[in-house]
């Protein structure tokens, strides 16, 4: 933006107070439209996005990891994007994909009659939220008599995609982030531990139902 | 079997005959001779014959409907007062009926056999293959229903179910706080599968005990995925005391009775060869009772005998009571059948005295037995004389009446019903006087605004009519044609209490003018409801609009009751009237009783499917009247008037300006398209959420409509929803504010503000996590309370109930996609 900015100051400067020939001066070229993305997986290993191998140069499917060592029932965050880049969506049109590790379904006969079955309704959604430049996702286990999953597993996948067309960016970084920038502006989990799946309500579950605050690593996008 | 009034016996004979040469081999060891009057078995057996010829000629012809693995079963027939067979037919596939897929059949007397209205399907193929057995299905609707006493033994049969079926969000109306609430038990907490039929289960759970209640289910359950896919509720009941025995030494005797409500009448009663005398009416009926006979257990699930160890087989209308003793956890009730009287006066013309238990089968408690005995009889003569139905289901088949009922706990209560499995009607007592306490055995408070015993004639002959509907037309009990059943009882049940005004020697016909417009006038100063001017009482509709459909049932039927009235009676052009239409202005005259209900009557028999709306009743009732008076009949255009006044359709035919309310996102595509997902008939929204309203306009250039949250256009009043509704723009943007539950909102046609349309919408708390923003992490709360007895926090309740389960689940996903999209 500022490279196109300058350009045309120029130009009006030299066309009112010079009345020469603008030709003496040599504009910059912008940078070319990118044809492909690339994605460099954070160095984090705590709670991270990386790249799965399915993406390729125009949509980057990413995985969602989180620690070694650390068991969850399940996420939710919110993904905010750059201006060049936009949320890509899955084979059904959804904007993420269930990995399957986090079991959804009912499963405790005490708890549903049609345990486990097709029909229940899951804690599963992904749609960008006003204006639309930020995703957020939930991911969560609703029967808590299933066990906690391996965070380290793909729990779930967005996805990201080249807006066809977008302008180049120069090397800039404050350019590059506006236009590719990817962060994680709220995550919270649901720990292992939210007290025995006792169908009464317990002191034990008031004290420990809670969400965790936690910070995802969001590698960095490059268009190319 | 009807033999109508318009006909000389001659001619009816006549033409009969010229019916029964066609078919007089088949029905040869039934028929009788031909000169003589046929039997009513003789004519039954015709009508059967013709009906399986008629069902057999319409799949013929109708091989996109019917053909392969679907097939036609003839459901009941019944041939009125012309000769001709009305078949009510089920739709099946491979043999399993097709759930509420019906066809109506005319066969006529010269031969000609025509589909009338239908909800047939061409290809009502279920996916996939059942994966569930019987027993499964049946522990599923069990567990679903929680039932934590004894039962008898369930039914289960296999079915094909049409998706569109699915029970979704069930309101009910909570009278204390005069608003609509969640009904859970007939909601059904399952995604509907996306498939059109599937394969399923129709499940029927009966219980009457302390702990449950009574309880009478049909569960439809998913074969290939155990998900509940409808609930619905009946009404069913009991346990024994002193069984009737019939024996052949029995007599018919005439009584007397002093009633409540009818002062001294006669009574049909039995004579033993003891000389004592039962409340059993052995002029009435040629059919046991098939819930005593069959469907009649003991809490130990036995099933219960007569005397003489056989199932009961008492022929005749019966008349019983409950019985209720003890308090707290040593309550107990009993069933006692008013027998071994010495003799034959019955009853003490007073109120029951409920306090304390044990008048039941006192000279006091007779008197609500004296007065269902009474209105059973009236109403039977009723069908008989003026349609010459016989009985409820016109095959003659015995209904009981039980008086004194307690509800769930044990508390005599303001209402009464008719169960199809008991097949009979039950009678409380009101909650005017004291009554008792069943936990400390202390008298009850009266309440001044509760009624008096339940057994008045108009609302006998209404209970009475629900089993002919049933019988009939199977409305379904549910938006627009429940509303149309609870419609017909009050009709036919005012009718009942008019045609006991008849003159002598002028039994089948009914009284042109004198009827008291107000059901249960007996019950309480100015009755439960008005057919005059049905909003009186607040909550019912006057007229038709789009939207009516969320109503409660009861406020549901409101305009079919205005339009009968204006049918009958007319409609005044005087503005001041409250029987003024806005929608006639100019009124119209009345046809009277008898031709009118002649025309709802044969319109509920003969045309109206179990899914007609408002629209197609009035179909129905221009056709029946055409059947009945002519084309070009007065009666055929006081109908259409009718219809007018209460806002469908036009005297002339001409289009009405229709409008209709679709909610839809903020990018402007619809909520819940093509009326698929969750919450398919009701969006949901999250508080503080902008939704944009869009209202569609049509047979008229001018397009423009007004908004406003809830209620008619213009009016002040919409009690039934909430009316708090946070902003709505003029352009139609609202923003719910925080308060839970269903809200209104209203949007009238600029060129005819008479036409308007009301949508529902449920705001629910998406804001699981209380951070003021509704985000995915919100899901986080429902997980972490879902299943749990109580909440964890009081914002994990997305839809406001006290506990958390699959429905916070659905609704904070719906409104999710609501809000933002995605899948």
């Amino acid at each position: 933006m500022k490279a196109a900015n300058y350009v045309a100051l120029c130009a009006l400067v030299l066309t009112a107070g010079c009345g020469g020939s603008p030709t003496s001066i040599t504009p910059i070229a912008p940078p070319k439209p990118p044809t492909a993305l690339s994605y460099q997986d954070p160095p984090s290993t705590g709670w991270r996005l990386v790249r799965d191998a399915s993406s390729t140069g125009t949509h980057i499917v990413l995985n969602l990891v989180g620690p070694a060592g650390v068991t969850t029932r399940g996420v939710g965050f919110n993904l905010q994007r750059g201006t060049s880049i936009a949320f890509g969506t899955f084979g059904n049109g959804a904007y993420a994909h269930d990995t399957g590790l986090l079991e959804l379904k009912g499963g405790n006969s005490n708890f549903e009659p049609y345990a486990g079955t097709d029909a229940d309704p899951v804690l599963f959604v992904s749609a960008p939220l006003p204006p639309g430049n930020v995703l957020s996702t939930g991911i969560f286990q609703k029967d808590r008599s299933f066990s906690a999953k391996d965070a380290t597993l793909p729990l779930v996948q967005v996805a990201i995609d080249l807006v066809p067309g977008s302008p180049g960016v120069s090397a800039d970084a404050t350019n590059q982030t506006a236009a590719y920038g990817l962060s994680v502006i709220k995550a919270r989990m649901i720990p292992d531990d939210i007290g025995a799946p006792d169908f009464h309500l317990t002191l034990e579950a008031l004290a420990k139902a809670k969400m965790q605050d936690i910070q995802i690593a969001v590698g960095t996008i490059t268009g190319q | 079997m009807i033999i109508g009034s318009l006909s000389t016996a001659f001619g009816w004979r006549g033409r009969f005959a010229l019916a029964m040469c066609a078919t007089f081999v088949a029905s040869a060891m039934l028929a009788p001779p031909l000169h003589a009057a046929p039997t009513a078995a003789a004519v039954q057996a015709t009508a059967a014959l013709r009906a399986q010829q008629a069902v057999a000629a319409i799949s013929a012809s109708n091989r996109a409907l019917v053909g392969g693995n679907v097939g036609l079963v003839v459901r009941n027939a019944l041939v009125n007062e012309r000769g001709r067979v009305i078949v009510h037919a089920q739709q099946t596939f491979q043999g399993h009926p097709v759930w509420g897929s019906s066809a109506i059949i005319h066969a006529e007397r010269s031969g000609a056999v025509r589909l009338l209205s239908s909800n047939l399907t061409a290809a009502p193929t279920p996916a996939g293959t059942p994966k569930l057995n019987q027993q499964q299905a049946i522990a599923i609707a069990t567990r679903s229903l929680a039932l934590r006493g004894p039962s008898v033994p369930p039914s289960c049969e296999l079915i094909v179910f049409p998706t569109r079926y699915h029970s979704d969000v069930a309101l009910m109306w909570n009278p204390a706080k005069l608003q609509y609430q969640l009904d859970r038990k007939r909601s059904a907490l399952t995604v509907p599968p996306t498939d059109p039929y599937v394969w399923a289960y129709a499940v029927h759970l009966f219980a009457k005990n302390r702990v449950d209640g009574v309880q009478d289910w049909e569960f439809i359950v998913d074969a290939r995925t155990g998900a509940v896919l409808r609930a619905a509720s009946g009404l069913r009941t009991l346990d024994p005391a002193n069984p009737p025995t019939q024996r052949p030494t029995d007599v018919p005797a005439r009584g007397i009775g002093h009633s409540q409500y009818s002062g001294d009448v006669p009574l049909d009663t039995t004579q033993h060869a003891d000389g004592t005398f039962a409340l059993v009416d052995l002029t009435r009926g040629s059919k046991y009772n098939p819930f005593l006979h069959d469907g009649f257990y003991d809490l130990n699930f036995n099933q219960i005998f007569d005397a003489d160890g056989q199932p009961i087989h008492a022929i005749g209308l019966q008349s019983l009571t409950e019985t209720h003793a003890g308090i707290d956890f040593d309550w107990t009730y009993s069933y006692h059948w008013f027998d071994g009287r010495a003799t034959d006066e019955w009853g003490d013309g007073q109120q029951f005295v409920m306090f304390p238990y044990g008048g039941e089968t006192s000279t006091n408690g007779e008197t609500a037995a004296v007065d269902a005995h009474y209105g059973m009889a009236v109403t039977w003569d009723y069908y008989k004389n003026v349609f010459n139905r016989d009985g409820i289901d016109n095959q003659g088949t015995s209904p009981i009446s039980i008086v004194h009922i307690v509800d769930y706990f044990g508390y005599y209560y303001d209402n009464a019903f008719w169960s199809d499995y008991v097949f009979g009607m039950q009678y409380s007592d009101g909650t005017r006087f004291p009554g008792v306490d069943p936990f400390t055995g202390e008298a009850t408070a009266p309440d001044p605004n509760g009624f008096t015993s339940l057994t008045a004639l108009d609302v006998i002959g209404h209970e009475m009519t629900h089993g002919v509907t049933s019988s009939t037309a199977g409305l379904i009990y549910d938006g627009e044609s429940g509303g149309l059943d609870e419609a017909t009882s009050d009709i036919m049940g005012k009718m009942v209490e008019t045609y006991r005004s008849r003159a002598p020697g002028t039994d089948t016909q009914i009284p042109l003018t004198g009827t008291n417009w107000l059901l249960g006038h007996d019950l309480i100063p100015g009755g439960l409801r008005s057919m005059i001017q049905p909003s009186r009482d607040g909550f019912s509709a006057d007229n038709w609009y789009a939207g009516v459909k969320y109503l409660d049932v009861h406020y549901i039927s409101g305009p079919l009751n205005r339009w009968y009235y204006y049918l009958s009676a007319g409609a005044p052009s005087t503005v001041v009237d409250v029987a003024h239409s806005k929608y006639l202005p100019d009124g119209m005259t009345g046809i009277g009783n008898d031709h009118a209900a002649r025309i709802w009557y044969k319109a509920l028999t003969e045309y109206l499917a179990p899914d007609a709306d408002y629209a197609a009743a009035r179909v129905a009732a221009v056709s029946a009247a055409t059947d009945l008076y002519g084309a070009d009949s007065a009666e055929v255009q006081a109908v259409k008037s009718a219809f007018a006044a209460i806002n469908v359709g036009t005297p002339t035919d001409a289009p009405r300006i229709m409008v209709n309310l679709p909610l839809v996102h903020p990018d402007g595509t619809a909520l819940n398209p093509n009326g698929s997902g969750f919450f398919a008939r009701m969006p949901i929204v999250s508080m503080n959420t902008t939704v944009q309203l869009s209202a569609e306009v049509d047979n008229t250039t001018d397009t423009a409509v007004t908004w406003q949250i809830g209620g008619e256009p213009g009016a002040t009043g919409n009690p039934g929803f909430l009316r708090i509704g946070g902003l709505l723009t003029p352009d139609g943007h609202w923003t719910p504010d925080s308060t839970w539950g269903f809200h209104a909102m209203t949007v009238a046609s600029h060129a005819d503000p008479l036409e308007y349309a009301e949508g529902t919408v449920w705001v629910v708390n998406g804001d699981a996590d209380a951070d003021t923003k509704f985000d995915a992490m919100d899901l986080g709360g429902v997980a972490l309370s879902w299943g749990l007895d109580n909440y964890v926090n009081a914002s994990h309740a997305i839809v406001g109930d006290g506990y958390v389960d699959s429905l916070d689940v659905a609704a904070i996903v719906e409104a999710f996609r609501n809000a933002y999209g995605g899948q």
